[in-house]
């Protein structure tokens, strides 16, 4: 099945690519996602987007065609066909 | 050939964050306080900035300029070293020091030059930036004469 | 003392008195510094019920407990409290760069400025000599031309100078105070409480020692966090800045928009962090003892506003971008470079010309009253002459001086259903509609509406709850990130680099170390709580009640139009909702006030009579 990848903030200028569409099999995980780009991006990605105990890093977010995963049951989510992915950094503003 | 060592600031790297002077002031006097600082931090409005400390001249105009002879070039080191009993603050040194390098302290009235920490400087140490660095000329020289070439040679190839 | 100097400077500048009073080991320990010791201060100085722009109101400064160290992040930053022109209730605002140290330096951790000086001055402390000096020179430059001016006169450029421009002279409700080129204490409106004094600039130079407790312990522990500063939890900062922000909030659908017509910018990408870092980012410095960097500075190369220079970060960039639909970064600059040079809030400027957009399309406003400006959403150019109208109060710049509340009141013709304020204070780059907890931590904000006392986005974002269920669980939530909050802005760290502390436990051993005063954890925690509480007290006895809790008419009628949070908004029953949760969780009454119990447990017994007058005025 096919879904898509977006990336923002540092991710996009790691990777220097905004966004990617793959074929992954049915019942991928997000996780199982996840360690496909982590083969793909080497330890630099792991490093920036998840711890590897299988827990998104802290001040990062992953969404599921817009909701964010801790509301879809986390890493263990399936993804379904056309799911839009996005990883994003967020953070606060000024004092 | 003895090549001494002082600490050397890439400006680029630099982000005026003052560090240097505190752990300076922290390990000479045991005290935070930038004016006791053996290094200074100078921004300039936007975006210089730069942390400046004694540069181990080979002839020194501190040395030279001092009326009582309180300071002297150390042979092993090459930095100044300080006759606290002759200094009586009078600023001839600070005056002649084309880096602003030497403080007076608010103090003791004594001046305060850098002295390298015995050859391991925490303010190089401390450099969230890496931005400070333990060199000498040689070693400048060498990395100028490579960017130079890198330069040079990258201007060459553009034209083939 | 260790670390603290002990001394409150009070000076009034109607005739040049200046006193210098002590504070003990007592007061440090249950006020911690910084917004504890500048809320203290203003309710216990101010006469209550008195005008912001009265003499009698104090302009308060206050320094965290770890000024003038080094202990990352934290050397330099300070807050300043009054009487806030735009909310009439608590007015505080924070700021960085290298004047606090300065400050403690020269032996001070708290100012206290009353009166109104018969013609302009500034006032210049160099260590214990405390002098006003003429500032009829400097009144009606630019915070720039004043700090270089300051620095000039007085033959230093080691002198930090906190200085007011054209906004604050001119009384602009949202006029803030500028130190250091760059920073900006910046909201609630303090530069025009300064200007209201006839006072330009506070000038410090300082050359005392800062003495800490434990020298070698404090210098192992900042050994570690320097190195934490260098890590994943600080990496965005140090890289790409706040301005990456622009991309993620727009994807969530909560990214202010033309007036809060929409969640989402179809120009996003080109006021970016990403587009900003590689076409404007010239150098990224930072304040006193950083050890992270994020201060981002950018300069426009070429075009119309060629050479404009800005310290750049997400807010004033979803100010003057999206939310007047502006999509050039280029004309964001030079509106966030205009704001600093008069010396008015970015953020609230850029709201306020975003709503006086909506008004020029609405023709409740027209060329006439704009001086010829055709102030559509997206007009770049006018956007960035508006910044210079409403800081010299020209055409109807005059009316939005008064900020969106007082403007929208003066306007009227339902202006006031699309003024996005909350207690007169305007909005900040998060569309709340859509993020509940967060929508509750703003309507509860001491200092209106504000991002900063709380932090709520957090698990709305980060998907730790639904963020666009209203559920009373979200007040403990709140209550939580306030009272850290207040620590944070206590001790005062740098907000950027919470994500390398590891708790309450470990700042309190922080404490210990530079102050040598005893603390630990759980006592900071309560510490917090009685911030929280004692400027709650504040905001009672100026007037504030349950329904000045509440949130701006288009959060809670129009629901966000598109995106992925399409149909949210925060209503009435929503509201009461999140308010009855934050109230429980905080003890207080269903009206929103404290208890005479919880008040005793926290030490506040003394401010007991203000809840007592509440309750004898509803009688």
């Amino acid at each position: 099945m096919k879904v898509k990848v977006r990336y923002l903030g540092p991710i996009r200028v790691m990777l220097n690519k905004k966004e990617e569409g793959l074929d992954v099999p049915q019942k991928t995980t997000l996780l199982g996602l996840l360690e496909r780009l982590a083969k793909v991006y080497g330890e630099s990605f792991v490093k920036e987007v998840y711890e590897p105990k299988g827990k998104i890093r802290e001040g990062i977010v992953v969404t599921i065609n817009g909701t964010a995963v801790g509301q879809l049951g986390g890493l263990k989510r399936q993804l379904n066909e056309g799911d839009a992915i996005t990883i994003l950094p967020f953070f606060a503003g000024g004092g | 050939m003895v090549r001494h060592s002082f600490v050397s600031v890439d400006p680029d790297k630099c982000v005026g964050c003052r560090i240097c002077e505190y752990v300076c002031s922290l390990e000479k006097d045991k005290v935070f306080n930038p004016v006791k600082s053996r290094i200074r931090t100078v921004r300039i409005y936007p975006n210089i900035n730069a942390s400046l400390t004694c540069r181990l001249c080979e002839d020194p105009a501190c040395v030279i300029a001092c009326p009582r002879k309180a300071l002297e070039k150390s042979l092993e080191t090459g930095t100044i070293l300080i006759d606290e009993d002759k200094c009586n603050g009078c600023g001839w040194c600070i005056e002649a020091c084309d880096f602003g390098s030497i403080t007076l302290d608010p103090e003791n009235k004594i001046v305060k030059i850098c002295d390298l920490c015995d050859g391991e400087p925490k303010c190089v140490e401390w450099c969230p930036e890496e931005a400070l660095e333990l060199t000498n000329r040689d070693i400048l020289a060498q990395k100028a004469r490579l960017d130079a070439v890198k330069k040079l040679l990258k201007a060459s190839l553009e034209g083939a | 003392m260790y670390a603290y100097t002990g001394k409150i400077l009070h000076v009034n500048v109607s005739n040049g008195n200046v006193k210098t009073k002590t504070f003990d080991d007592e007061f440090a320990q249950t006020y911690i510094g910084g917004t504890g010791f500048g809320i203290k201060t203003l309710i216990d100085n101010q006469k209550p019920g008195i005008d912001a722009f009265d003499p009698e109101n104090p302009l308060i400064y206050a320094l965290g407990a770890v000024c003038g160290t080094m202990v990352p992040c934290a050397a330099s930053k300070f807050g300043v409290f009054a009487k806030s022109p735009q909310s009439n209730m608590l007015g505080e605002a924070y700021s960085t760069g290298a004047w606090g140290a300065e400050l403690r330096h020269a032996g001070y951790d708290i100012i206290v400025i009353k009166g109104k000086a018969k013609k302009p001055v500034y006032l210049w402390i160099d260590d214990e000599s405390v002098q006003l000096m003429d500032a009829s020179h400097i009144w009606g430059k630019s915070t720039l031309e004043t700090e270089e001016t300051i620095k000039k006169d007085l033959g230093d450029q080691y002198i930090r100078v906190s200085a007011i421009g054209q906004g604050g002279e001119n009384l602009v409700r949202v006029a803030c105070l500028i130190n250091d080129y760059f920073r900006a204490a910046g909201r609630t409106g303090l530069g025009a409480v300064m200007g209201s004094k006839n006072l330009k600039a506070v000038a410090v130079r300082g050359s005392n020692d800062v003495k800490v407790a434990s020298p070698s312990d404090l210098q192992e522990l900042c050994r570690d966090l320097y190195e934490r500063c260098k890590g994943p939890k600080t990496s965005k900062y140090r890289t790409l800045g706040t301005a990456a922000n622009v991309l993620s909030m727009n994807s969530q659908a909560c990214m202010p928009t033309r007036n809060f017509q929409s969640a989402t910018f179809e120009g996003a990408e080109k006021v970016s962090g990403e587009y900003l870092n590689e076409n404007y980012v010239v150098k990224i410095q930072g304040c006193t003892s950083c050890a992270m960097r994020c201060e981002h500075i950018a300069t426009v190369p070429e075009g119309t506003f060629k050479g404009a220079t800005a310290r750049v970060e997400y807010e004033p960039t979803m100010a003057f971008g999206p939310y007047c639909g502006v999509d050039r970064l280029d004309a964001v600059i030079r509106a966030i470079e205009l704001s600093n040079l008069y010396g008015v809030d970015a953020i609230s400027t850029g709201i306020i010309i975003g709503f006086a957009m909506e008004c020029f399309e609405k023709g409740i406003i027209n060329e006439k009253d704009t001086g010829g400006l055709a102030l559509n959403f997206g007009n770049a150019e006018a956007m960035t002459q508006m910044v210079e109208k409403i800081a010299l109060r020209q055409d109807v710049g005059n009316i939005f001086a008064e900020g969106v509340k007082g403007a929208s009141e003066k306007l009227g013709h339902g202006s006031e259903e699309f003024a996005m304020h909350i207690k007169g204070v305007e909005m900040t780059g998060y569309d709340v509609r859509g993020l509940k907890t967060a929508a509750l931590g703003y309507a509860v904000s001491r200092r209106g509406a504000d991002h900063q006392r709380h932090g709520a986005y957090g698990p709305d974002l980060g998907g730790q709850v639904d963020r666009f269920k209203a559920e009373k669980n979200r007040g403990p939530i709140v209550m939580a990130n306030e009272d850290n909050y207040c620590i944070f802005d206590s001790m005062i760290l740098c907000k950027f680099s919470r994500g390398i502390w590891k708790g309450y436990d470990e700042i309190a051993k922080l404490y210990t170390m530079v102050t040598g005063i005893p603390m630990k954890g759980k006592e900071l925690q309560v510490a917090g709580e009685r911030m929280s509480n004692l400027a709650r007290l504040y905001n009672i006895r100026e007037g504030l009640t349950r329904k000045g809790d509440t949130l701006p008419p288009r959060v809670m009628k129009l629901p966000i139009p598109e995106g992925v949070a399409k149909g949210s908004f925060v209503s009435q029953q929503d509201l009461d909702i999140l308010l009855d949760g934050y109230y429980e969780a905080r003890g207080w009454t269903n009206e929103g006030v404290p208890k005479p119990e919880r008040l005793k447990a926290l030490k506040l017994a003394d401010y007991s009579n203000i809840i007592k007058k509440k309750r004898e005025s509803k009688a």
